[in-house]
């Protein structure tokens, strides 16, 4: 992991201390699926992987919609998120049919390295929601003809870092297993899930529920996702500025930064979520920045200058 | 009901060929022409459902009904009318709540697999559905029947027709509706929930013409239009459903035949049109789907002697299919050829057959069928059956876009049966007759959709592998007295249909039951004539299924009750009758999520002239 993080160099993404939206992609009404030739959607280094069948219209993975429908049940209209808007009134938003799962991972094509994703927000499907309120031809009403069945439909989110599983995140996207049948709910709104304090490269979604068949889960496998808050990127492409050397990676109590450039420079210090925690003024030559005051972990500092930047990843130890 | 035992000889007519076989190795259940006159159904399928061992699928009035045999699924039903096969080439299946009761006049079940004699898909059974020509009858040919009973079943039948020794025209009208509002238990401490969007109207006109030629050569004409319309209701687990669907359905057939002194040849064609539309507003579906048949039959018998005959087949059947599942419409053409040798000697009947189909320009398996009968004594009979039987994919399976496999293998495998016939010799007042049919039946490369690994969509595969065997009891006992007739009928049947082999989705253990097979069935009958009064009386009870859900439906009891009146007059026969339906009340379930009516009541009016 030391290894990892120090051979990369370091970016901060143009979503950092912001998020991800979508409303570039769409305006209200529309949705895109296919995403041909690219089999996905990228967004700052996000890479939301999709399939997509046209001559069949369908597909597996990620869609970006904006549009608006709350009452229309069935799959023709399974591109609407049930509040019929993206997170903070926001127009647009991302639509996962997570069948069996999909994922997010870093566009490989742009960026190697890891990420970090603060938090989310999530909601349901109209086509899921009302689904699961009323019932269809093939799946049931959550609570069953008598109301009683304990019914959930889970989000199982998953991170990743070189393979290896860092977090499992559990999120009911509907649950009716409480005692009391007043307490079940459906979600309905966008509900902001907050991510472990990790670094990963890749994040896969998954979808369980209750009511299930033969030929797999009854009830239908999407879910709506929006504003991916304060992505951080590792980049090692995107580094425009040289002249700058961290002397020391691993840091008690100072910083050790060397410039060569012939003018003065901003720095920054970011901590895992991407907030800036740091800034101040790079001189020529040896700088010694106090990180006295960081507790012990990981953190980045951003050098920029004429629009050209520099990044890199240090420890702060005792 | 009648055993198969009336037709397990091979009665060779020394005078003129007979066109229908009347051999047989195989447990046959037919229906009682009497019972389908003084108890009219609505469709085929509730005949099946009643008087038969058939399990039919279907959640009442107005709702699909497909059908299981000895653990076959519906696709394993081959449904002949007149001799032709009639089922959905895109599906391989045949709707029986489609089939007006009016419009038929015998209704047999050939049980087991058979596919050298009844063609492709007779691995469960066969369903004979067959128009009866009845050249006694001269000059007016008229009844009419009129059922109006609870949750808004108002139906009318009429046939009438005129005819002579030479031809008959003979038309029958249907009209049916329904509203099925029924209610239905959810549980003990909640209000009966009531069914929606279930009505159903329906009707639909069947002309026949029959012309004998000479007294050789007959030529018969049919005509079959119907539509019916009918809202699909909310499952128990639903809120609400708005979705509908009209089906259409043009036949047309046409068949010649000459019979001479040991031989007898007949010529048939059919065309059939059948269109389906399913809408639902809420999801924004509006699906058509439509198929074409053109069908050519031809068969050939001659008798070799006293004691062999020999039949040869040939037909041809071409399928035209358009449905936006599809990426183009599809055309297949069949062509099946098939020989039949029946032999007799003193007490030993034999039948050989072998049927050879391709379909387009790839050769479907050949399948042989041994068949035997022994009657040692007049009061029973041996007989038994093996056959290699098969199912070619159904059209969807082909051709459903983009995971369609046109290089689906046919479902094939044996089945071999064994039954004893015995008759009672006739004491005092009473006749009956008991029989018992063992049948084992292997069938590979079952087709079922799965999602296969790594695919995001379903596809038709050759995955499974069943095993079926199963013993099936008949027992039918006739009793009369002055003025009084008695008959009874029952029927159970046993039956294990496992899967032989685990797959992981669908999600199928080795050694479970397929779902919705019960491994038990009862059937019976009770009919008391006496003087003009008619008493009918229906029990059956379904054992426990497996549904798709992974649920158990427990088994249950259901009894019928059908109280009648007749009176003559010089020329016409009128039956009045009041039915019970679900006599006790009960609640049960045939599909899961699918509630059923409670008691309720129909009356009936038939009447006719003889």
């Amino acid at each position: 992991m030391t290894k990892l993080f120090t051979l990369l160099l370091l970016l901060i993404s143009l979503g950092v201390n912001g998020q991800i939206y979508f409303e570039d992609e769409v305006t209200t009404g529309e949705f895109i699926n296919d995403s041909s030739p690219e089999a996905g959607f990228t967004f700052d280094n996000l890479f939301f992987p999709n399939t997509y069948d046209a001559d069949f219209d369908f597909w597996t993975g990620w869609a970006i919609s904006a549009t608006t429908d709350v009452t229309t049940a069935g799959f023709m209209n399974q591109y609407s998120a049930i509040s019929g808007e993206g997170a903070s009134g926001t127009p647009a938003y991302a639509v996962s049919f997570a069948s069996p799962e999909s994922y997010i991972t870093l566009d490989l094509d742009q960026t190697s390295g890891m990420l970090t994703i603060p938090s989310m927000q999530v909601n349901n499907s109209t086509y899921t929601y009302l689904s699961m309120r009323d019932g269809d031809s093939f799946a049931k009403k959550f609570g069953g003809e008598t109301g009683n069945d304990p019914d959930f439909f889970l989000l199982t989110i998953k991170t990743y870092l070189e393979n290896d599983l860092q977090d499992s995140i559990l999120f009911y996207l509907a649950d009716y297993r409480f005692e009391d049948n007043s307490e079940d709910y459906l979600v309905d709104e966008w509900t902001k899930i907050e991510f472990p304090n990790v670094v990963v490269d890749s994040v896969t979604f998954g979808l369980s529920s209750s009511d299930n068949g033969m030929f797999g889960m009854n009830t239908p496998a999407y879910f709506c996702a929006d504003e991916f808050g304060n992505p951080l990127v590792l980049n090692v492409k995107d580094n425009t500025l040289s002249g700058i050397t961290l002397v020391n990676t691993l840091a008690s109590s100072e910083l050790i930064i060397k410039s060569d450039l012939d003018k003065i420079a901003d720095y920054q210090i970011f901590g895992l979520h991407g907030q800036a925690i740091q800034k101040g003024k790079i001189n020529r030559g040896e700088q010694y920045l106090s990180v006295d005051n960081l507790p012990v972990g990981k953190y980045w500092i951003r050098v920029q200058q004429d629009g050209l930047q520099w990044i890199e990843g240090f420890v702060k130890m005792n | 009901m009648k055993l198969c035992a009336q037709k397990d000889t091979l009665a060779l007519p020394t005078v003129t060929v007979q066109e229908k076989p009347i051999f047989s190795g195989e447990q046959i259940d037919q229906s009682d022409e009497d019972l389908l006159r003084q108890q009219p159904a609505t469709h085929v399928g509730e005949i099946l459902a009643q008087s038969t061992g058939v399990f039919v699928k279907s959640f009442g009035g107005g709702s699909s009904a497909t059908t299981s045999i000895r653990g076959g699924s519906a696709e394993h039903t081959r449904v002949l009318w007149n001799g032709l096969p009639i089922e959905n080439p895109m599906l391989g299946q045949l709707d029986f709540s489609l089939l007006p009761a009016i419009f038929i006049d015998e209704v047999a079940v050939h049980y087991g697999g058979n596919t050298a004699t009844w063609g492709n898909g007779a691995i469960g059974g066969t369903v004979q559905l067959d128009n009866k020509t009845d050249w006694q009858k001269k000059n007016l040919i008229a009844q009419y029947t009129a059922t109006n009973g609870a949750f808004g079943l108002a139906q009318q039948g009429l046939k009438i027709g005129y005819g002579n020794e030479k031809f008959q025209f003979i038309n029958r009208i249907f009209h049916q509706k329904a509203e099925n509002d029924f209610t239905y238990f959810i549980s003990e401490n909640l209000p009966r929930r009531q069914q929606t969007n279930a009505a159903t109207k329906q009707w639909g006109s069947l002309q026949e013409f029959h012309y004998k030629i000479t007294p050789r050569q007959t030529l018969n004409a049919y005509f079959w239009y119907q539509t019916v319309d009918r809202q699909l209701p909310p499952h128990a687990a639903q809120n609400q459903s708005v979705a509908f669907q009209v089906d259409e359905t043009k036949r047309l057939s046409a068949d010649w035949q000459y019979a001479g002194d040991d031989w007898l040849i007949k010529a048939q064609t059919a065309w059939y049109e059948e269109d389906l539309r399913y809408v639902d507003s809420l999801s924004g579906i509006d699906d058509l789907s439509r198929f074409n048949t053109l069908l050519g039959q031809f068969t050939g018998t001659k008798n070799i002697g006293q004691i062999h005959r020999l039949t040869m087949g040939l037909q041809n059947t071409f399928y035209q299919a358009n449905t936006d599942l599809y990426e183009d419409g599809v055309t297949q053409n069949r062509i099946a050829i098939w020989l039949d040798w029946k032999t007799k000697w003193k007490k030993l009947s034999l039948e050989l057959s072998v049927r050879q189909e391709w379909q387009d320009e790839k050769r479907l398996p050949l399948v042989p069928s041994f068949g035997a009968v022994y009657r040692p004594w007049k009061w029973a009979t041996f007989r038994g059956r093996v056959s290699r039987n098969y199912r070619s994919p159904n059209l969807n399976a082909l051709y459903y876009f983009p995971t369609g496999n046109p290089d689906l293998l046919p479902e094939s495998g044996w089945s071999r049966e064994l039954g004893l016939d015995i008759h009672f010799i006739k004491a005092s007042n009473w006749t009956g007759s008991y029989s018992i049919t063992g049948f084992r039946r292997d069938i590979k490369n079952w087709i079922r959709w799965i999602l296969p690994e790594g695919s995001f969509s379903y596809a038709p595969t050759n995955i499974v592998a069943v095993k079926s065997e199963g013993i099936e009891h008949r027992l039918d006992l006739t009793g009369e007295a002055k003025n009084t007739i008695i008959k009874v009928s029952f029927g159970y049947n046993q039956l294990r249909s496992i899967h032989k082999k685990s797959i992981a989705r669908p999600q199928i253990a080795a050694g479970s039951q397929l779902v919705y097979t019960p491994k038990q069935q009862f059937f019976s009958t009770l009919k008391i004539n006496h003087h003009a009064a008619l008493l009918i009386f229906q029990h059956r009870f379904t054992g426990e299924v497996s549904t798709l859900n992974n649920h158990t439906l427990p088994g249950y009891h259901l009894s019928d009750l059908t109280l009648g009146y007749l009176l003559k007059t010089k020329r016409w026969q009128h039956q009045l009758s009041l039915r019970i339906n679900n006599l006790w009340n009960k609640n049960y379930r045939v599909l899961e999520r699918r509630g059923m009516p409670g008691r309720h009541l129909s009356f009936s009016l038939n009447t006719r002239l003889f």
